[in-house]
């Protein structure tokens, strides 16, 4: 069943943002209910974790009554094939810095932070520069309300929503138990809406337009626009705005070159698709393919012909069992396992079955891992040992 | 409704309080659901995953120990894909675990052995990662042996050191597949702020971490004819010991643990609770000494509070933490070391036996007294003055080692000289038990009155308060007339989480007491890092009723009528804080590295 | 330059960096970064470490703890020059591996990586080599980054050369690279 849905380029995020200060007094203006029945009609979903309605996101945590509650702004982009966050944030920061202000305003926060990926250290003086100028300017129409960067200290984990809280409160970067949710319960204890960089952008562009406007864009269940990292074998790599819902053989059609094999859609705890599957396979919330619902979703990753996917794999589980944090045993041993069980079904040390038991313990990681992270290395090792399973043995 | 809710739990309602974990509430209903990092002592962690369940409508398996009920949740906890994943995780474990059971110190007693074999892993075949790994065996504590090979990163042990005792010896270092239970730095246990109170190993679930134990040692001495092999024991270990042998928590076996002594084979079975009253009558001296120089000399010199010196953990917190305090510590040496000083002069000297082929073992429920026992200072007897350090565990092993059926055993005495004590010795292994040893003896002393408390039992001590105060006015006797009007504080502090709350209350100048008792572990030594695995609040509870139930019992309740303590300073000592005393039963202290 | 690099960062620095973010909730992180970058060979000595933890009060073991849980901390010495390779998944199968198997011309270098390590220093501590999971510049894989300067569609000729330039001080002839 094709998703029979044209490749639509979209042109949101990276249009100028110096409308900012309009934008924003405009919203200021408007009650906190009007602000969050505005995100909730228009129906955006998380664009780097789970995909959870942003309205209903602010909504709880607005609802919740704190002496203090917290925005930020998770810029912790540490999914490998996934860089369209640094670009926002050095193109069009003033998007996002009004979009976590009016969602302070709403939730009844008074600060703000940018959780920043510690690789990204170049974009923090202009962003310091943007943020003195934009608190300027909440000062001048008396709104109180400060943005701070919080800069990562290289670990991917903390792109984990509580694990990025505990990273802020200076302790390991371990993932916590929920619930408590943040939206009760989040930095410091406090309820806290904590929300991608992309996610934020969208958001502007909603308060700009309304949400009709983003709500007519893409496919039921998935409205709107997503940016597309896009890297591997392509002649195109980079950043692109495309309406969510597109097929995945419309896709390759235009960024693929002539050979393509495969695309690891959503990055390391993504999935990947085999040429066999692009035609039924469509990017969005819903349907066949949760890819983009993923942690930090966005990366495709284009593979052609002379990709050994055993390499790829490999690559991934080396990459998970460096970064997981270490607390739960499903993640901590389960990615050490997966990873040495691999290489020697390779080598031949055991036989093509212990793939199926591998395959189990894959999805008991789904089932019993404590964060995101040990909960989605299943995705990528079932899609490529179940897709390619004779090039993990030969 | 208000506070409760109402779940069902494998097709069966139950209503619980809110807040109340699935763990708990399956407890309310008799289901077992399998942990490891969980400890009732602890923080709730969620790492290790065998507890997880199945909650109706959930694709993802729920931590019980972490996920709070919430109404009308339907939990299963038996079902296909639940105990799948158990095996799974449980298989993982054993994969990264050194699986040498049959020649592990805690085979038998080893709760992933225990999984394990409820859920018959018998197709063991995940890749063995322990080799991969260079691990080491930190063997050079006295104490403490960490083996890393075992360990299965519950962070037991870590929160045990930062919650239990705020020492943070411990730490959980690196991350991933790399990720480990370590001291700072990856130093020995042995040099590092670790207190060796041995709350690690009594919360190990494996044998990660267990104590160095010196059986082999002990039954060499035995069996050496031309050694006389001295036995003490303290007095938490008779409402321990029964633990390791068949009986329930609780139960006192004082006269079957002498009896089992004596089958062992030492040539003499002591108590150190004689030396619990000596201590009474030297460390309450030592107070009124040191209030006297307070309030009548004004001697700037001297250190009030004064903070009682038994518990070895509590000595090394101090030194480490805050060595600046060391002034106010007692200058008497613990009970078990009084014992080894005087075994060594006193004992031998009165049953002419060389010292020299006096062999003096301790049974005690501590670890850190493995390191006391160790230390440079406890050498005045001419000799080492305890030479073997063994744990409540310990001699439960050599008793099963020996054949002995504890059970049948009919109850024997302690042997005479320095083998009689009071109930104020016996309590000694619950918390606030030299608190009140003391003040029956100091306020009869002063007062020529007995305590005014019912049947001696000095109740606002008593308890399981993490920090407890009592305070006396008396009307001294003539030669106490300094005393008149004089409000004596007191504070009770157990688990050194507790002892640093009081020392820092005491730092900011919030507090003024007059003296202080501390112990390292939660309960006091009936709680100690010695006694037998499992411990719990409630296990704590019980072991510290039958500590009361054993005083009550005595016919002698407070250390100065004891006869041979009168004995001993009419024959040997002279008077307390003379200068037998000051040589045998006083020791200094050493400033250390707060880090 | 020789085997004594007990690079105890001065105390009336660390003082200074703590009083600067003191009661900031976080602190914690932002001082240990700012102290290791105060040391002379960019590391977290133990002595730094045991001091900052008797000014914060801040248990040792969990300094250590943090240290040992992020990347960026160093617990041992650097070298002058830093010479980043990502071995992100679109680097990786654009050939990272070979890049660092390139490096081998730094004597210990590939066995140090072979054997697990993710981090090397020369023995003369002119040049550190580290992987990172992903810089996030993966359109431009392979990437390389040598003293905080991205270096994109790498090739072994030119990672020899920027090892060479580093080796011979020459950073400047590196920027013709970029």
């Amino acid at each position: 069943m094709s998703a029979n849905y044209l490749l639509k380029r979209a042109d949101f995020i990276f249009k100028n943002d110096n409308d900012w200060e309009d934008v924003l007094k405009k919203s200021l203006s408007r009650t906190p209910n009007e602000l969050i029945n505005e995100l909730i009609s228009s129906e955006l979903k998380g664009r780097g974790g789970a995909g959870f309605p942003t309205g209903l996101k602010w909504k709880l945590s607005s609802e919740e009554k704190a002496d203090e509650k917290f925005v930020i702004c998770n810029a912790d982009e540490g999914e490998p094939g996934t860089f369209k966050d640094r670009e926002i944030l050095s193109r069009v920061p003033f998007k996002v810095l009004t979009a976590i202000a009016i969602c302070g305003y709403v939730i009844g926060a008074k600060k703000g932070f940018i959780y920043l990926r510690g690789e990204y250290f170049f974009l923090k003086n202009e962003l310091n520069k943007a943020i003195s100028e934009f608190e300027f300017f909440c000062k001048e129409i008396k709104f109180d309300f400060s943005i701070k960067i919080f800069m990562g200290s290289g670990a991917y984990i903390c792109g984990e929503e509580t694990a990025l809280f505990e990273s802020m409160e200076g302790k390991r970067g371990e993932p916590r138990n929920k619930p408590p949710f943040p939206s009760v319960s989040g930095y410091m204890g406090k309820p806290t809406v904590i929300n991608n960089v992309e996610t934020l952008a969208h958001t502007f562009t909603i308060f700009k337009y309304g949400s009709k406007r983003f709500y007519d864009l893409g496919v039921q269940f998935s409205r709107g626009t997503k940016l597309f990292s896009v890297s591997g074998d392509t002649p195109k790599p980079g950043i692109y705005e495309l309406e969510l819902g597109m097929s995945l053989s419309d896709f390759v059609e235009e960024f693929g070159d002539d050979d393509t094999k495969a695309v690891q859609v959503g990055g390391a705890s993504g999935f990947l698709v085999p040429r066999k599957k692009f035609a039924e396979t469509s990017i969005g919330f819903q349907g066949k393919l949760v890819g983009i619902s993923l942690p930090t979703g966005g990366s495709m990753m284009i593979f052609n012909s002379s990709r050994s996917m055993y390499n790829v794999l490999d690559n991934y589980l080396n990459f998970f069992a460096e970064e997981s944090c270490g607390q739960c045993t499903p993640c901590r041993v389960g990615c050490q396992q997966l990873l040495r069980g691999i290489k020697a079904v390779k080598r031949g040390e055991k036989n093509a079955q212990y793939l199926d038991k591998l395959l189990k313990l894959a999805e008991t990681m789904q089932f019993t891992a404590k964060c995101g992270l040990g909960q989605s290395v299943a995705n990528s090792f079932a899609s490529i040992v179940e897709n390619f399973r004779e090039e993990m043995i030969y | 409704m208000g506070n409760k809710l109402k779940i069902t739990i494998n097709g069966e309602t139950v209503e619980i309080e809110k807040g109340t974990s699935i763990l708990d509430a399956a407890k309310q209903v008799g289901v077992i659901i399998p942990t490891l990092c969980y400890h009732k002592d602890l923080c709730v962690a969620g790492n290790c995953r065998v507890c997880v369940v199945e909650i109706a409508g959930q694709k993802r398996l729920a931590a019980a120990c972490a996920t709070p009920c919430e109404e009308g949740m339907d939990v299963l906890t038996n079902t296909h894909k639940v105990r799948n994943s158990r095996k799974h995780i449980i298989e993982l474990l054993l994969s990264e675990h050194n699986a040498e059971c049959t020649s592990c110190y805690k085979n038998g007693n080893c709760e992933l052995q225990l999984l394990a074999s409820e859920y018959k892993i018998m197709n063991q075949d995940f890749i063995h990662l322990v080799p991969f790994r260079n691990y080491t065996v930190d063997m050079f504590s006295p104490s403490i042996i960490k083996d890393d090979s075992k360990c299965i990163r519950c962070q037991r042990c870590v929160r045990t050191c930062a919650e239990l005792q705020s020492v943070n010896a411990l730490t959980m270092s690196y991350k991933g597949e790399h990720a480990k239970i370590t001291t700072f730095f990856e130093k020995s246990m042995n040099d590092v702020v670790c207190t060796n109170c041995g709350q690690c190993i009594n919360h190990c679930p494996t044998g990660a971490l267990v104590e160095k134990n010196y059986i082999e040692e002990v039954w060499n001495a035995i069996a050496d004819k031309n050694k006389y092999v001295v036995v003490q024991t303290a007095p938490a270990v008779r409402v321990g010991l029964g633990e390791e042998l068949g009986f329930d928590p609780g139960e006192r076996v004082t006269g079957k643990m002498v009896a089992a002594l004596k089958r062992l084979g030492f040539d003499a079975v002591m108590d150190t609770d004689f030396t619990a009253d000596l201590t009474i009558m030297e460390e309450g001296t030592e107070l009124l000494t040191r209030l006297k120089g307070a309030l009548v000399d004004k001697n700037p010199d001297i250190k009030l509070p004064m903070a009682t010196s038994c518990s070895p953990g509590w000595i090394k917190f101090i030194e480490h933490m805050y060595p600046e305090y060391l002034g106010n510590l007692s200058t008497c040496k613990s009970p078990q070391q009084m014992f080894g000083a005087l075994v060594k002069t006193y004992y031998a000297k009165a049953r002419k036996i060389d010292p020299d082929k006096i062999v003096s073992v301790s049974i005690m429920p501590c670890t850190a007294k493995k390191f006391e026992a160790n230390r440079p200072e406890m050498h005045d007897s001419g000799y080492r003055d305890v030479d073997y350090v063994l744990t409540t565990r310990e001699l439960a092993i050599m008793i099963k080692q020996a054949g002995i059926d504890f059970l049948k055993l009919n109850d024997m005495h302690f042997d005479r000289l320095m083998g009689e004590s009071t109930g104020a010795g016996v309590i000694f292994g619950a918390t606030g038990g030299v608190m009140e040893a003391a003040l029956r003896t100091a306020y009869e002393l002063v007062t020529g009155r007995e305590v005014p408390f019912e049947n001696l039992n000095i109740n606002p001590v008593r308890g399981m308060d993490g920090v407890k105060e009592a305070s006396v006015k008396k009307k001294p006797l003539p030669e106490w007339s300094f005393l008149e009007g004089v409000e004596l504080k007191c504070a009770v502090a157990h688990g050194l989480v507790n002892a640093k709350k009081v020392m820092d209350s005491i730092k900011s100048g919030k507090a003024n007491y007059h003296f202080i008792e501390f112990m390292a572990c939660p309960g006091g030594c009936l709680g100690g890092g010695g006694q037998p695995i499992p411990t719990s609040p409630e296990i704590r509870k019980r072991r510290a009723e039958a500590i009361y139930a054993e005083d009550a019992g005595m016919p002698l309740r407070k250390s100065h009528q004891n006869p041979e303590i009168v004995k001993i300073y009419k024959d040997f000592l002279g008077k307390p804080l003379g200068e037998k005393s000051h040589h045998l039963l006083h020791t200094k202290y050493v400033p250390r590295k707060r880090f | 330059m020789n085997a004594t690099v007990e690079s105890r960062v001065d105390t009336a620095i660390i003082d200074e960096i703590i009083s600067r973010h003191k009661g900031k909730p976080g602190e914690l992180l932002t001082v240990m970064e700012e102290v290791q970058e105060a040391s002379e060979f960019k590391f977290l000595d133990d002595a730094s470490m045991e001091y900052l933890s008797s000014q914060t009060r801040v248990p040792l073991s969990r300094i250590y703890s943090v240290a040992t849980f992020y990347s960026f901390f160093n617990l041992k010495p650097q070298g002058k020059h830093s010479l980043i390779v990502c071995r992100g998944t679109a680097c990786h199968t654009k050939g990272s591996k070979i890049l660092l198997d390139d490096l081998a011309l730094l004597p210990g270098c590939k066995e140090a990586f072979d054997s697990g390590e993710t981090t090397f220093t020369s023995e003369d501590k002119q040049i550190t080599v580290k992987t990172v999971a992903c810089f996030g510049q993966c359109a431009l894989a392979p990437v390389v980054a040598v003293d905080g300067v991205i270096y994109s569609n790498v090739t072994s000729e030119q990672i020899k050369k920027l090892l060479q330039n580093l080796q011979e001080d020459n950073k400047d002839e590196n920027f013709r690279l970029s």
